[in-house]
């Protein structure tokens, strides 16, 4: 469907306005608006000045479109919005910057000491601020050795099959930890892996507004995977959100015969490790941790329900409690120092929900969740493969 | 009972655009009028037309001396009324089967008429207007036509006429003419809301009633021979295309489409019907016309249709009736002195074109100034009319909102409130475009309606008949539409209106 036909699908019900948790914390006009009403207006010439601000608050959070009894892709329509307004944005070199995980975590990785040198310290944190409306508080650390490097050494030797893993930005560049654990359960799964070069998934291109940039991300990906599905591999994503990309909105974009294919192939990695339930069952040891469980909004916007809490179910005597709602961080949208007002006020009842909870550690699959809650609620944090790949390793060893 | 009386020069009947232009050209020419609309400004054919500003390129070849009035006027009125209008420039699109023959000779009369039209390369069309059936365009030519907003049109001509003094009375029918001897002295007139008549006294009569011409001149005993042609518009929920495309052939049925602001028309159609109340479009034209517009778009029966309506031309036949197919008659205009018909002061304009309506304007008054002795010259081609209140495409997010799909503010409706000639929800729509987008006042109508009455502008009792009147009239616009997303749209409007409001009772008349 294209994106004038997915306009003329909304009837004005407003039920999605409701699920918006930036309308509930700021000022903000709302999916609704910004949606099919700036779309359809917009092409009859209105000004597009009049939404950039209020484009820019969106989270791309999803929870809107999960909202809609009326099947309306309202992020496509609002990502064609933030394209027509793309040029007019404020800080456009900023956000195209940050657009570019892949290229970031690259520099991050090979000099990781620098850069995070450079913003743990006063000086290069109140320059980020300056040049770069940046909140260098939050940002994260970088791994010294990127993912791609680590796992080309652990490669299973004996397998029963091969799936394909798309690790994406944070996976490789910023927490290791979450592919390598992957690998390790698959591993003793006896199923092998490959992890192809692979560029970033392009949604912080298309949250950003970058949609022909974005776009060229997708071609890429999709590229570099179709051999792989030519083979017949399935593809796990341990990031929500490359997950639902992969699933839903290369093809919602592109359209392409290619992209309908892979939306058929691709998992969540614990979507994918729940049909493993029983082997895992026996190779965990029980971990006596109170722990919270945090699902992100892409995780719930790709409608598998919550396989991550299923898999964390499977470890004895883990008191497990679960949080919902956004944390506000959407990918690198809470660094910026003109967002960390609305992406506080978003994150707070979450926050606050996990303290009362007081909990040892928090698990949760995205990667900017983890960022955020790490720096809000000064936990803990770590992916629930993470967590299952520990509890089977030894007992009573989190956190280490 | 004919209780206050009121004086004028000219009294116009008829708040068409031909009514409006006559008022404003009038008021610049410092003539004393008064005009009455029976219903809304823009009721009759001028709210239900299509809305293209002609370059002139579809007249060329029936009749090349009206395509280049056409084009003349169509630059003038971008100069002074550019507040209704779009310059969204034209497509004429040769579709494969389409005579060859004609496309040569529409190319050598534009020539002949300096009408600027220039061939384009099919890619380049379809790149800019995507929604063109690839697979059938044979050649593509831009040429100068327009979008224009008849509503802002109508009612910037009576802004401007009542702000140099003139009057304009709505919800105002003229009953009967006063004729003493043979001479006209005015009309007696009824407030339609109060139901109280009056009279106007005036030196001169202008009928510019439009399609009710006939009738108006039958009050002074005088035959109009018109005939009736009803055109119906499909509308669709969205901008489909950038500019107006036509089909480059002989004008047909189902050939144009115009964009209007947020959303676009298909159309018309023209059949003959006898009165000019025969309003009611049918399913066989709809479809007749969405499958030739398929021809040159793709897809566009499947886009999501809003409303349906038809509009009247109203032709005027001269002293020959013979029968004619009703394309065929001719688009001028006419401007009759009933002094032949022994009616001294009592004046018709009959025919026309939304395009030519300043001409016809001027023609008209120029003979009236004659009859009063007025040199000043018609000032309408250089004299700028005032921008509409509201009504502009625009989004404003940070304002309390009425209406969200046409993002008509709490302010747009007070500001049209205020205008004098604003007397009910109907031109409150027109000027603002209050429930004219895609959720057809499912959100918006009620809402009005409460901030109406809240500001006292309304009782309870008119608060219930105007949203029964609006699901009445909402019922009557989409009944042959009703398919798909608007379907589903109109149910949810039913059961807001029907159950949340309780107007149950209304259910019968949708
Ligand atoms: C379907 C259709 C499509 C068209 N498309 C175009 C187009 O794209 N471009 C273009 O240039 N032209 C177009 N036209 C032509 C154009 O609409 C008309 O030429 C023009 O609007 C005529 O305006 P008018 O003021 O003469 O008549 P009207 O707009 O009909 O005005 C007459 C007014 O007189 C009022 N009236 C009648 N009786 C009384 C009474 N007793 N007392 C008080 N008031 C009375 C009526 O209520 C009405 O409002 C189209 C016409 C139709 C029907
Ligand atoms: S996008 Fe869906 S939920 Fe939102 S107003 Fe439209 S139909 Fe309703
Ligand atoms: S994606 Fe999230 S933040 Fe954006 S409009 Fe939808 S619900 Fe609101």
């Amino acid at each position: 469907m294209n994106s004038t036909t997915e306009l003329d699908h909304c009837l004005k019900c407003s039920i999605c306005q409701s699920a918006c948790p930036v309308i509930t914390s700021a000022s903000f006009p709302g999916p609704k608006l910004l949606g099919s009403d700036a779309l359809r207006l917009l092409k009859a010439g209105a000004d597009a000045g009049a939404v950039l601000p209020a484009v820019e608050a969106c989270l791309n959070c999803k929870r809107c479109e999960l909202a809609c009894p009326h099947g309306v892709r309202i992020t496509r329509l609002i990502s064609d919005v933030k394209e027509r307004t793309v040029t007019a944005k404020k800080h456009y070199w900023r956000d195209l910057l940050l657009s570019y995980p892949g290229f970031l975590g690259k520099v991050g990785t090979i000099v990781p000491g620098l850069v995070n040198f450079f913003l743990s310290n006063k000086i290069g944190r109140k320059l980020a601020k300056k040049v770069m409306s940046l909140d260098a508080d939050a940002v994260s650390n970088y791994a010294s050795r990127p993912l791609s490097r680590v796992t080309s050494s652990l490669q299973a030797a004996e397998t029963n099959r091969k799936v394909v893993y798309f690790a994406g930005c944070y996976a490789n560049y910023i927490e290791p930890e979450i592919g390598k654990s992957l690998v390790e359960l698959l591993g003793l799964l006896k199923i092998g892996v490959v992890v192809p070069t692979e560029h970033c998934c392009g949604m912080p291109l298309l949250a950003n507004g970058f949609k022909a940039q974005a776009k060229k991300a997708f071609q890429k990906n999709l590229k570099a995977l179709l051999p792989y599905l030519q083979e017949g591999c399935d593809i796990l994503c341990t990031c929500p959100t490359c997950a639902l990309a992969l699933k839903q909105v290369y093809l919602e974009e592109l359209g392409t015969d290619e992209a309908e294919v892979l939306s058929k192939f691709v998992y969540d990695a614990s979507e994918y490790l729940v049909n493993y339930s029983d082997q895992l069952a026996g190779l965990i040891k029980p971990v006596k941790l109170h722990m919270v469980y945090h699902q992100p909004c892409h995780t719930l916007a790709q409608g598998v329900g919550q396989p991550s809490l299923t898999l964390l179910k499977l470890i004895p005597e883990l008191k497990l409690q679960a949080v919902d709602g956004c944390c506000g961080q959407s990918g690198t949208y809470g660094f910026k120092q003109e967002k960390k007002k609305i992406s506080e006020a978003v994150g707070k009842a979450l926050f606050k929900e996990i303290e009362q909870c007081a909990p040892d550690l928090v698990s949760t699959d995205c990667g900017a969740c983890t960022m955020r809650i790490k720096h809000d609620c000064h936990l803990d944090v770590k992916h629930p493969l993470s967590v299952l790949l520990q509890s089977i390793k030894t007992d009573d060893s989190l956190p280490d | 009972m004919i209780s206050v009386t009121i004086k004028t020069g000219v009294l116009v009947i008829g708040g068409g655009i031909t009514g409006a232009g006559i008022l404003w050209d009038l008021a610049l020419r410092g003539i004393d009028a008064v005009l009455i609309e029976q219903k809304e400004p823009a009721y009759g054919a001028t709210g239900r037309c299509h809305g293209l500003l002609h370059g002139g390129c579809r007249y060329l070849v029936k009749d090349s001396a009206v395509a280049a009035e056409c084009y003349r006027e169509n630059k003038i009125l971008q100069s002074v009324a550019k507040g209704a209008i779009e310059n969204t420039g034209g497509y004429f699109v040769q579709v494969k089967g389409d005579d060859p023959g004609y496309v040569e000779q529409w190319l050598n009369l534009a020539g002949k008429t300096g009408i600027p039209v220039k061939e384009i390369d099919i890619q380049t069309a379809i790149k800019e207007e995507p929604l063109l059936a690839v697979q059938n365009i044979e050649r593509v030519f831009t040429v100068p036509d327009a979008a224009v907003d008849p509503f802002d049109l109508t009612l910037m001509n009576l802004t401007g006429a009542t702000q140099r003094g003139a009057k304009v009375f709505t919800n105002t029918r003229v009953e009967e003419l006063i004729i003493t001897g043979n001479q006209i002295r005015g009309a007696v007139v009824k407030d339609l809301a109060s139901g109280e008549s009056y009279s106007i006294h005036a030196d001169i009569v202008v009928n510019a009633a439009g399609a009710w011409a006939a009738s108006i001149a039958a009050k002074a005993g005088i035959r109009l021979n018109m005939k009736y042609g009803k055109g119906t518009l499909v509308v669709f929920a969205q901008r489909l295309t950038k500019r107006v495309i036509n089909r480059l052939r002989k004008p047909g049925d189902g050939d144009i489409i115009v964009p209007a602001k947020s959303v676009c028309l298909l159309g018309t159609t023209d059949i003959p019907v006898s009165s000019p109340d025969d309003l009611d479009p049918t399913a066989a034209e709809i479809t007749k016309m969405l499958n030739i517009g398929e021809e040159m778009f793709d897809h566009l029966s499947e886009k999501r249709i809003l409303r349906t309506f038809a509009g009247i031309r109203p032709l005027y036949t001269g002293d020959n009736n013979n029968g004619e197919q009703n394309r065929e008659i001719s688009r001028g205009f006419a401007v009759i002195n009933h002094e032949k018909d022994a009616v001294d002061g009592f004046y018709s304009i009959v025919g026309g074109k939304l395009t030519t309506y300043r001409l016809m304007a001027e023609q008209l008054v120029d003979v009236v100034a004659e009859k009063l002795g007025v040199k000043n010259p018609c000032q309408t081609a250089e004299t700028v009319l005032p921008q509409p209140v509201a009504g502009q495409v625009k989004l404003a997010v940070e304002e309390p909102m009425l209406c969200e799909c046409e993002q008509v503010t709490v302010q747009d409706l007070e500001r049209a409130c205020e205008l004098p000639f604003c007397r009910d929800l109907h031109t409150i729509r027109k000027i603002t475009r209050l429930g004219l987008g895609p959720c057809q006042g499912t959100f918006c109508i009620w809402r009005a309606v409460m901030l109406l009455y809240e500001n006292q502008r309304i009782s309870a009792a008119e608060c219930r008949q105007l949203l029964q009147e609006f699901l009445a009239e909402r019922g009557k616009g989409s009944c042959f539409t009703l398919w798909g997303d608007q379907l589903k749209q109109y149910e949810l409007a039913r059961g807001i209106y029907l159950n949340n409001f309780q107007l149950g009772d209304a259910a019968d008349e949708i």
